[in-house]
């Protein structure tokens, strides 16, 4: 048996790191929960944040419509959010938004990637929308940290993001 | 009816057109991707619907192969408190019958729903116009591509009008840290065109509860108290529990009625049905429901047994077929070979 060569290491190191590029999100990176700059005296836990992502809570306290948006079914930080969150995969789901549909009600927006979600959040009176917890930048505030293992909190801290 | 739809929908598209001009285009819009419906951009409306063919070879009958159902929803949703929805429903539009006969007669165009939304908070909104009757679960949600047979349960439909038209307070409060669902509702029996098939309510006032329970499952529970049309003079109340649990992709949902009448015993009525849905393979399921029904008078109770499969090719969109067998059958609910396509979109 030929012993592994630094040559292999370094292959298999490349593609790993290729990998967790094309995800653009790590799985031990908690997911930030956002909303437009400077709004930060919001109310939210997990119940609220669940019945919000539900479709069940349309108004913030002020009276502001909710506009929620989700990210693609198919990416990591949207599987991760939905079962911290709703308790079920996106896939699981899709007999609820069925029902809910059937009523008239539609689930939340779905944006293409990060960078959309932190947009559309910055630019949005009422958005909220979650994202690698890296990805955030001062456009939008952090009002809730949803760690790897699914816990929720208010803040975050011993995050290293690179720079 | 005919003549009284019109001055309806004419406010409605006032009230619509003018609510459509309140939507803020400057907002800045994001490029969704829709899973559902048809939204036009812009104007806070949007449109969809669900179609079914039924194929049914029913005992003692010929089989038949009909166009069941047609629905067109058009809802419609700004960025204030106020929105509508609406389902246009055609049904029985096509049937073709053994030994080859094709016909259009028995088709018919009702507005299955209308109505306003005004959400003063997740806790109290307002509806007005015509609306499902929220007793028990199936009848909130029985449209063909969200349940899992083609036949539906006939406690579902038989001992209560299916739409009321009226007024409702709904919410939702969280009890013991979990969500509780309520509706409360009063219906005068005005009707914007219902469907003649349908023994419309004469007075109703009814409540829905529904509470969600730990491990995936929820209770419900209904009363109505109302008269009908046919018989404004018989004032029948209805009580009901339904319960559903479902969890990776398992599910087992009940419900039970009694209705009583003023009239005596006799005129009461009662039933329950119990049905486990199980996968059998990615999109396969297996169904199984057995189901008790006592109709109002003389007659022995019906009880129904129904096994059938079903298969999802898409999430909005099913093939189902399935064998029904009744015992103590004087009632002639539909047995046999059922089976239908229907796609929501």
């Amino acid at each position: 048996m030929r012993p592994i060569s630094l040559l292999h290491v370094t292959i298999i190191l490349l593609i790993w790191g290729g990998c967790a590029i094309s995800i653009g999100w790590a799985a031990e990176e908690p997911l930030a929960v956002i909303v437009q700059a400077g709004q930060t005296k919001l109310n939210l836990g997990r119940s609220e944040l669940a019945a919000i992502y539900r479709r069940k809570r349309n108004y913030w306290d002020d009276g502001t419509k909710i506009q929620a948006v989700n990210l693609p079914v198919e990416n990591p930080a949207r599987r991760a959010f939905s079962k911290a969150i709703l308790g079920y995969a996106p896939e699981e789901l899709e007999q609820y938004w069925n029902d809910r549909y059937f009523h008239g009600v539609l689930p939340p927006y779905v944006l293409s990637s990060e960078e959309a979600v932190l947009r559309f959040v910055a630019e949005t009176p009422g958005a909220i929308g979650y994202v690698p917890y890296c990805d955030v930048d001062k456009r939008v505030s952090v009002v809730l940290v949803i760690s790897a293992k699914g816990h929720v909190n208010g803040s975050a801290t011993d995050i290293l993001c690179p720079k | 009816m005919r003549h009284k739809a019109f001055p309806a929908a004419f406010i409605i598209s006032v009230v619509l057109t003018l609510g459509s001009g309140c939507v803020r285009a400057a907002q800045p819009v994001p490029s969704p991707q829709l899973e559902r419906g048809w939204q036009l951009p812009g104007t806070g409306f949007t449109l969809g619907g669900y179609a079914t063919e039924n194929f049914t070879v029913k005992k003692n009958r010929p089989w038949e192969l009909s166009t069941e159902d047609l629905s067109l929803f058009i809802g419609w949703e700004g960025t204030g408190k106020l929105k509508f929805f609406s389902e246009l429903s055609l049904e029985d539009a096509l049937i073709f019958r053994q030994p080859g006969t094709l016909t259009t007669s028995h088709r018919s165009l009702a507005f299955e729903r209308a109505y306003f939304d005004y959400a003063q908070s997740e806790r109290l909104n307002f509806r007005l116009g015509k609306f499902l009757t929220p007793v028990g679960h199936w009848n909130l949600i029985h449209a063909d591509p969200l349940v899992w047979t083609t036949s539906r349960p006939l406690i579902t439909n038989y001992p209560f009008p299916t739409y009321a038209t009226g007024a409702m307070i709904y919410g939702t409060r969280t009890v013991f840290g979990k969500e509780l669902d309520y509706s409360m509702y009063a219906s005068s029996g005005q009707e914007i065109r219902g469907n003649s098939n349908q023994d419309a309510f004469d007075s109703a006032y009814g409540l829905h509860l529904t509470y969600a329970m730990p491990r995936s499952g929820q209770l419900g529970f209904s009363y109505v108290n109302f008269t009908q049309k046919s018989d404004a003079a018989n004032l029948q109340n209805l009580f009901g529990v339904d319960y559903l649990w479902s969890r990776d992709r398992y599910e087992l949902s009940g419900e039970a009625i009694y209705r009583v009448s003023s009239r005596g015993r006799a005129w009461d009525e009662k039933g329950a049905f119990v049905q486990a849905v199980m996968p059998l393979s990615e999109r396969l399921y297996g169904v199984g429901r057995y189901e008790y029904f006592r109709q109002a008078g003389l007659l022995p109770g019906v009880s129904l047994w129904v096994a059938g499969l079903a298969f999802r090719i898409t999430p909005t969109s099913v093939v189902k077929a399935e064998f029904v067998h009744g015992v103590n059958n004087q009632i002639n609910a539909p047995e046999g070979f059922l089976s239908s396509i229907s796609v929501l979109f």
